[in-house]
């Protein structure tokens, strides 16, 4: 954070301090009222009979104006750093110009005279435009006709390139990014100001005015304790008035103020903002708080195996020998097969084959023009060596036809590999089958130990796939998901999506494709990828952008934080009265009824020590606890019980022992230096 | 110290556990059809059923239901179902209000009484109907025995009934499964009455009974003296009213000593009995809460978290009260005893504190000495108990009390967890919440704010009979008694005015009517929502980091915010003794 963004966040906190802005957030409001009343004081000390001096009112006047210029500046705070965010995306928002086809074409046949060059401001949803190698996508889209390999880094700051081309999942453009190669014929599907990054920036400013439905709770909540609180102040007045108790309007506040949730009062915004912050930081457009919210509360996670619990790339995990072949054997044809193939497959084999050989093969040895490339009319794949040597792989059955002989066992071994889950290749040389490939759907890199941690915090994952039953289970074993559906179409997954929400469950999902668009609109959260179709993006309620399913674990873990920093700052505010009550009640009501000094178990200094101390730790908790609020509380995925307990003891622990110590300092610290 | 006050008090909370456990499952299972639990009853009730049931509850109900005219198989939404609530209480209460207004020309008045003045049968109504008792007037003198029978006895049977009626159909709004129909109030009502109240008041009766409590149409008994005088003896249908004045945390006493006079309270052996029936109307219901909701533990929970704090309370009254005056004894008075002023000597010390706090940790507000007396630390203790709305509170009602307590637990929790609120797989959202807060709010405005006028203006300070922070107490008393619907008295406060008649009257119904309608709401809005099924990462409310977090948000929400004028009143009377 720099200099200029916390001056920003100043002047838009003095701002803030109008009474009519102030008023949605109740507490605060009570504050700043409480501010001018004892301003008024200043000007006028023995308006309520007060006997106090003016340099008493002007200290705690300058305290409480501090109190709620610090509450309007951790909002503006926040809300500055989400608007860095939503700036620095402004930013790449540059005007492109794009070429609209005056009259529809086939993508071949456009020619410069078809095309005229529109603003990107100025073009309309329903455009036509055609883009080409170089050109910038001037709106999102939808591609009609072409495929084009596409440089999205300015959005997901993913350097890769990625293929998008019309038809399918894949067929949907962002403004902004660059066409690396080809020609594609795109319709715009955002209105001008509705694009992906505007919604983006009218995310960060939503979340700066829209209340979740929790936070309205709790601030409905916090209103009635302040409301008791007043009442309970106010009415000192004549109950003193009864037992001869001479309390000054000044002190009465300042109880007041003690007894209010001030800290959480002024933080509540920041949370928020801060929290929709974090889910934008992660790329992930949340269209309302609510979903986030939402993320939080989710209990089944509908899971799709490919992307999200495996790469979706097959790779060879081990060479098995058939009939009396041995496995150097088998290693050594697998990696002659495989030297020129460019397949993810055929990477992998080669890497596998080169670890257990132990040393790279003579290169020479095997003339480039040999290999013969994988046809889906053979089934296979695979090289004539020089010495006339032919090597091939490919499916088991492919392989089978092809060979001479294939020894008893293939089948077996075969069916091994598919009860494990994986996919055998057969390899044969010279028409004798030798043995398999055998190759697996690579689990994510941590993906189980998130699935563990998901299940501690009691959520349930429940793996879709289209993969055969065998496939399915096997992989749900080793991620260690609770449920799987093997042979699954994504129009099932709104059945699914509807039956656990029957069950009363909170579910979330991702989807790109156009048929599980009916889910991810029913699921109460629907992570729609970036890349997939406008039908999912505009279903879901939340686009990520980098297109990354697991994200959605981590929306979870967001929402989750989101709640957890809310309440545990609540739990800290009201936990700070205990102190208060031992403070304040005995320093006001002393001066009238001395055995109440008893209380004063501190032993503070004096009555306007106590004031002036109590209400300076008041103000200076909020920005101390700022970075907490902005940053989230620490989240531990544990069990429920175990996360209260640990909560209730560091929030409502320190909530109940730091004011205490606080105070106590403060007002030492001004006994020492001769204030009082 | 040991053997004379900690020994027996463990016997009879034990005593106490046991009873609870017994009547709570009765409860329960006694409404088992009603909130669809068929099994994990003892074994016992089984016999009950075939012997007891069938052949004679369930004819006597259906007659009731045929001359009521009530048809048991309507199930009433929320707002039918409270309306005919109110409207019953509204019709009882129009009813008592005419009584009291025309005792002096109806019958069964053989000692002559003359009618009520219009406020204070205002009041007398209001307390009645509303289960609090708080009496203004003297049972003997006062009433005649057709207004203790017609109108006192009904509005203490019905205002219990009433209770267990509307917690029942607040129970099963939290089990319904998206269906807003709450059962038929009219049935619970007749099956409260039929089924709990009736036959435990009848047994209690007949034991009171054998220890000497009178049970008579006859008018007071005239005797003459040693000295030869005559003195006239109130008696009276004693022994029936006793019974329904403890089960139906009514408390309202036949006679004004309440339960110090001889005739409610003979014995120490009847003390002991009473007081645990002062407790079991009320935590029986927390028991058989649990069974309702299918989970036992969560109601064990409940009775927990408020034991504690009565123990917590007794504690401090019974060093209050055992320990005696530390201002006495510098003058070297023998308080062996302990403080006895305003105590009877048959029940001493220790079983008066428990007594007191018993029933200021419930609605009951019976008294068996006089509280005005209790040690500035006895007193204190008292005054905590209802500033937490009575603990325990009343039949029926202190359930539903202390569920607005749980709501916000279930909710901080939640919010602390990371998860959004839910309390027995129900949503708790922003209506429930707000809902929640206005009931929470009601008791330090209905006793704060009127306090407050009462201390500034005359008519509430002439009726304070002693000066400074005692006096404060007095007043403090009378509305926190009447706010938190308990109807015990502080004694000593001239309380038999227009403006404490007035005053007290409207507290009372604001604090017996506003939190019923907006709990009744809460259920109606419960009710018509999923139930989400509880995983690893549900707040549980039946362990005991929730009976901790449900204590401390009692305590810090409830009870603190009580601090400032506590310390005015019985804070500075107790610290100014040391």
């Amino acid at each position: 954070m720099d200099r200029e963004q916390v001056l920003q966040a100043l002047k838009e906190a003095l701002k803030k301090l109008n009474p009519a802005y102030l008023v949605k957030n109740p507490v605060i409001f009570v504050t700043e009222i409480s501010t001018i009343i004892v301003i008024a004081l200043t000007l006028v000390p023995g308006f309520f009979g007060g006997t106090q001096g003016r340099w008493y009112y002007s200290a705690i006047s300058i305290v409480l104006l501090f109190t709620v210029i610090f509450a309007t500046f951790a909002e503006s705070l926040a809300e500055t750093q989400g608007e860095a965010h939503a700036e620095s995306l402004r930013a790449m928002k540059e005007e492109v110009t794009g070429k609209r086809l005056k009259e529809d074409a086939a993508l071949e046949e456009v020619d410069e005279e078809n095309l005229e060059e529109v603003e990107s401001d100025n073009l309309e949803k329903g455009d036509v435009v055609y883009v080409e190698e170089g050109d910038m996508i001037p709106r999102d889209g939808s591609i009609i006709e072409g495929s084009a390999s596409i440089d999205e880094s300015a959005i997901t700051g993913e350097s890769e390139p990625v293929i998008r081309q019309s038809g399918g999942d894949k067929s949907s453009v962002t403004g902004g990014t660059e066409v690396l190669s080809d020609q594609l014929k795109i319709e715009i599907t955002a209105a001008a100001g509705e694009s992906f990054m505007d919604e983006m920036i009218g995310l960060v400013e939503s979340a700066s005015r829209e209340k979740t439905p929790n936070e309205i709770s709790l601030t409905l909540l916090l209103a009635s304790f302040t409301f008791i609180y007043m009442l309970v102040v106010t009415t000192l007045t004549f109950f003193g008035d009864f037992v001869r108790l001479n309390v000054e309007v000044a002190d009465q506040i300042a109880l007041l103020i003690g007894l209010i949730p001030t800290t959480v009062g002024a933080l509540l915004s920041a949370i928020r903002i801060a929290g929709m912050t974090r889910v934008t930081r992660d790329n992930v457009i949340a269209k309302s708080g609510k979903a986030v919210e939402s993320a939080g509360d989710l209990d089944v996670l509908i899971l799709d195996k490919t992307g999200t619990i495996t790469t979706g790339e097959r790779a060879a995990t081990s060479f098995i020998p058939v009939g009396d072949a041995d496995k150097g054997k088998v290693v050594d044809a697998a990696l002659k097969s495989s030297f020129y193939d460019e397949t993810t497959e055929g990477r992998s084999v080669v890497a596998l084959a080169e670890k257990e050989e132990g040393k790279e093969p003579d290169e020479e040895k095997l003339p480039e023009d040999g290999f013969i490339e994988f046809s889906a009319e053979t089934g296979m794949s695979g090289i004539d060596l020089a010495d006339g040597t032919e090597i091939r792989k490919g499916s088991v059955d492919s392989i089978k036809e092809y060979a001479d002989s294939a020894p008893g066992e293939l089948d077996d071994k075969a069916k091994e590999v598919a009860d494990s889950g994986g996919t055998p290749l057969g390899l044969a040389v010279d028409g004798k089958v030798v043995g398999i490939i055998e190759l697996q759907d690579e689990l994510k890199t941590g993906i189980g130990d998130r699935i563990a941690e998901l299940q501690k915090m009691g959520i349930k994952t429940i793996m879709c796939t289209g993969d055969n039953e065998r496939t399915a289970r096997y992989i749900a074993e080793e991620a260690g998901l609770d449920e799987y559906y093997a042979e699954f179409q994504p129009e099932e997954k709104i059945q699914l999506v509807e039956e656990e929400k029957a069950k009363g469950h909170m579910v979330g999902m991702t989807g790109d494709g156009t048929n599980d668009a009916p889910a991810l609109a029913k699921a109460d959260v629907g992570l729609a990828m970036n890349a997939g179709t406008a039908a999912a993006k505009e279903a879901g309620n939340m686009v990520d952008m980098d297109s990354d399913p697991t994200k959605l674990i981590e929306v979870v873990g967001i929402g989750k934080q989101l709640l957890m920093t809310r309440g545990s700052l609540t739990t800290f505010s009201i936990a700070n009265d205990i102190s208060r009550y031992f403070a304040l009640v005995p320093a006001i009501f002393s001066a009238s009824i001395p055995a109440l000094g008893k209380m004063n178990l501190m032993n503070l200094h004096s009555l306007q020590s106590v004031v002036i101390s109590s209400l300076i730790y008041n103000s200076l908790i909020i920005p101390f606890l700022v970075p907490l609020a902005m940053r989230g509380v620490e989240y531990k995925p544990v069990s429920a019980s175990q996360l209260l307990v640990r909560n209730m003891l560091i929030y409502g622990g320190s909530g109940l022992v730091v004011p205490f110590l606080s105070i106590k300092l403060i007002d030492w610290l001004l006994v020492t230096v001769g204030v009082f | 110290m040991f053997f004379g006050i900690i020994l027996p008090l463990a016997l009879f909370f034990l005593i106490l556990a046991g009873l609870v456990y017994a009547l709570g499952e009765y409860l329960g299972w006694s409404f088992r059809k009603e909130m669809r639990v068929e099994d994990g009853f003892p074994r016992v009730f089984d016999y009950l059923e075939r012997y007891v049931e069938k052949p004679i509850l369930k004819p006597i109900e259906r007659v009731i239901y045929r001359v009521g005219g009530i048809d048991p198989s309507v199930s009433m939404n929320w707002k039918t179902y409270l309306l005919s609530a109110l409207w019953l209480n509204l019709i009882l209460f129009v009813f008592l209000y005419l009584i009291f207004l025309f005792q002096g020309g109806l019958p069964l008045n053989p000692a002559d009484v003359g009618n009520l003045d219009w406020d204070l049968a205002f009041h007398n109504a209001a307390t009645f109907v509303s289960n609090t008792n708080q009496q203004h007037y003297a049972g003997e003198t006062a009433l005649s025995y057709f207004s203790q029978l017609g109108a006192v006895l009904l509005a203490m049977f019905a205002s219990a009934a009433t209770g267990l009626g509307l917690l029942l159909g607040f129970a099963r709004g939290l089990i319904n499964e998206e269906d807003p129909r709450l059962g038929n109030f009219y049935v619970v009502f007749v099956k409260s009455l039929t089924r709990f109240l009736l036959p435990i008041s009848f047994a209690l009766a007949l034991f009171l009974m054998s220890q000497g409590v009178p049970q008579t149409l006859a008018g007071p008994a005239s005797v003459t003296t040693l000295e030869g005088g005559t003195q006239m003896i109130a008696r009276g249908p004693v022994a029936t009213h006793e019974a329904i004045k403890m089960l139906g945390t009514n408390g309202g006493g036949f006679f004004a000593a309440n339960a110090a006079h001889p005739f409610e309270n003979p014995t120490p052996f009847s003390n002991i009995v009473l007081n645990l029936f002062l407790f079991l109307g009320t935590i029986t219901n927390f028991y058989a809460f649990g069974i309702w909701v299918k989970k036992r533990k969560h109601g064990l929970v409940l009775v927990g978290a408020v034991s504690v704090l009565v123990l917590v309370f007794l504690a401090m009254a019974l060093g209050g009260e055992v320990g005696g005056n530390p201002g006495l004894d510098g003058l070297g008075i023998d308080q062996s005893l302990g403080n006895m002023e305003g105590k009877e000597v048959r029940f001493g010390s220790t079983l008066s504190a428990l007594w007191a706090v018993s029933t200021t940790s419930t609605t009951n507000g019976g008294v068996n000495s006089m509280h005005d007396s209790f040690t500035a630390m006895g007193g204190l203790a008292l005054f905590l108990g209802m500033s937490l709305n009575s603990l325990f509170a009343g039949v029926g009602t202190g359930v539903m009390n202390l569920l607005t307590y749980v709501f916000l637990a279930a909710f901080m929790g939640a919010l602390m967890i990371g998860r959004a609120p839910v309390y027995l797989g129900k949503k708790l959202e922003s209506d429930e919440i707000k809902f929640a807060a206005m009931i929470i709010l009601l008791l330090p405005t209905l006793v704060l704010f009127p306090t407050g006028i009462a201390v500034v203006t005359n008519m509430g300070k002439e009726a304070i009979t002693n000066p400074e922070f005692h006096g404060f107490s007095q007043i403090m008393y009378e509305f926190f008694s009447a706010a938190s619907n308990n109807g015990s008295g502080f004694e000593g406060l001239m309380d038999g005015t227009v403006f404490y008649n007035l005053a007290g009257g409207a507290v009372i119904l604001l604090a017996r009517y506003v939190p019923l309608v907006l709990q009744m709401m809460i259920a109606g809005s419960l009710a018509k929502k999923k139930i989400r099924p509880e995983t690893e990462g549900t707040l549980k409310v039946e362990n005991v980091p929730f009976l901790v977090l449900l204590l401390v948000i009692m305590v810090v929400i409830g009870g603190l915010v009580f601090i400032p004028a506590l310390a005015l009143g019985p804070i500075a009377e107790l610290l100014s003794l040391w």
